[in-house]
């Protein structure tokens, strides 16, 4: 029981992963559309993030654990771009590289703010059209 | 089981879609890189030059490419002075890729008949010439026709 509980565990984890990454992306492409070889415009996100936030809640089943796992979710996507940033500004070696990433991430918090009322808000609207 | 299937189901979905942006998140990552790098980290050398016939400077470049992509050379532009005499502006506009690793050009400079006699001067009084090349390599990279200019600055001795 423990060890398929567990696996239940990284299998969820797995799939909030991959749904942070979709949430991630067209940040990471604004910044970088040029050398992107799958430029996604910025707005996507207004579609792109309710729908993560409605995977979520079809996933779990249960709207407080959902709403959880959707904060969970945005900061994780808000890690992703961190991440990314900080590793390929390390790799090129610009001067001051890790403060333009840095800078990029203080640009970016204010704009992941709405992302999570709307993951949150798309979780919420599930919820209401496919009850437990 | 029914919950199990749809979950199944979602998995598959959010699991295509995850890997294409894991994908293509690699895959800025690494031309944002090597981008970076063969725009930055790209060397031009002088590693021969020499005065053929009367009126044509031969010129070899040495192009080092250390990043992954294959870029490519649109034009380089040079002045050369011999003896910090001017010997003219001159240009080359063949494209030429470049693979990682070293790429030999090989730059033929025709000095106009204004800047002849000085070129003759030159030779015929100096028994060591100092070649001064200045000027730069317009540079393609592989992202939506971007370029970047790379500049040469070369110093060779000829006796």
């Amino acid at each position: 029981m423990k060890a398929r509980d567990g696996l239940e565990f990284v299998w969820a984890a797995g799939y909030v992963f991959l749904l942070a990454v979709i949430l991630a992306y067209p940040w990471i492409t604004f910044y970088v559309e040029l050398v992107s070889p799958l430029p996604i415009p910025l707005w996507s996100i207004i579609v792109i993030a309710p729908l993560c936030g409605s995977a979520v809640y079809l996933f779990i089943r249960s709207l407080l654990k959902s709403l959880g796992v959707t904060f969970i979710m945005c900061v994780l996507s808000y890690v992703i771009i961190g991440a990314f940033f900080s590793t390929t500004s390390y790799q090129i070696s610009v001067p001051h590289g890790q403060w333009i990433a840095l800078r990029i991430m203080l640009v970016t918090f204010p704009s992941m703010i709405y992302i999570l009322p709307l993951s949150l808000g798309g979780c919420w609207a599930t919820s209401r059209f496919f009850p437990k | 089981m029914k919950q199990q299937k749809q979950k199944i189901i979602l998995t598959v979905v959010v699991g295509f879609f995850g890997s294409v942006c894991l994908f293509a998140t690699y895959s800025t990552g690494f031309n944002l890189v090597e981008g970076s790098k063969a725009g930055r980290e790209l060397k031009i050398t002088l590693v021969n030059l020499e005065v053929m016939g009367d009126d044509t400077i031969v010129i070899t470049f040495q192009f080092t490419n250390v990043s992954a992509l294959d870029i490519v050379v649109q034009k380089i532009g040079i002045n050369i002075y011999a003896n910090k005499e001017y010997m003219g502006n001159f240009d080359m506009q063949e494209r030429t890729t470049l693979k990682q690793g070293d790429t030999d050009i090989i730059f033929k400079a025709v000095v106009s008949p204004h800047n002849l006699p000085k070129l003759k001067a030159v030779i015929g009084n100096s028994q060591e010439i100092q070649w001064h090349i200045k000027g730069g390599a317009v540079i393609e990279l592989p992202f939506h026709e971007m370029t970047t200019v790379v500049s040469i600055d070369e110093v060779w001795v000829s006796t």
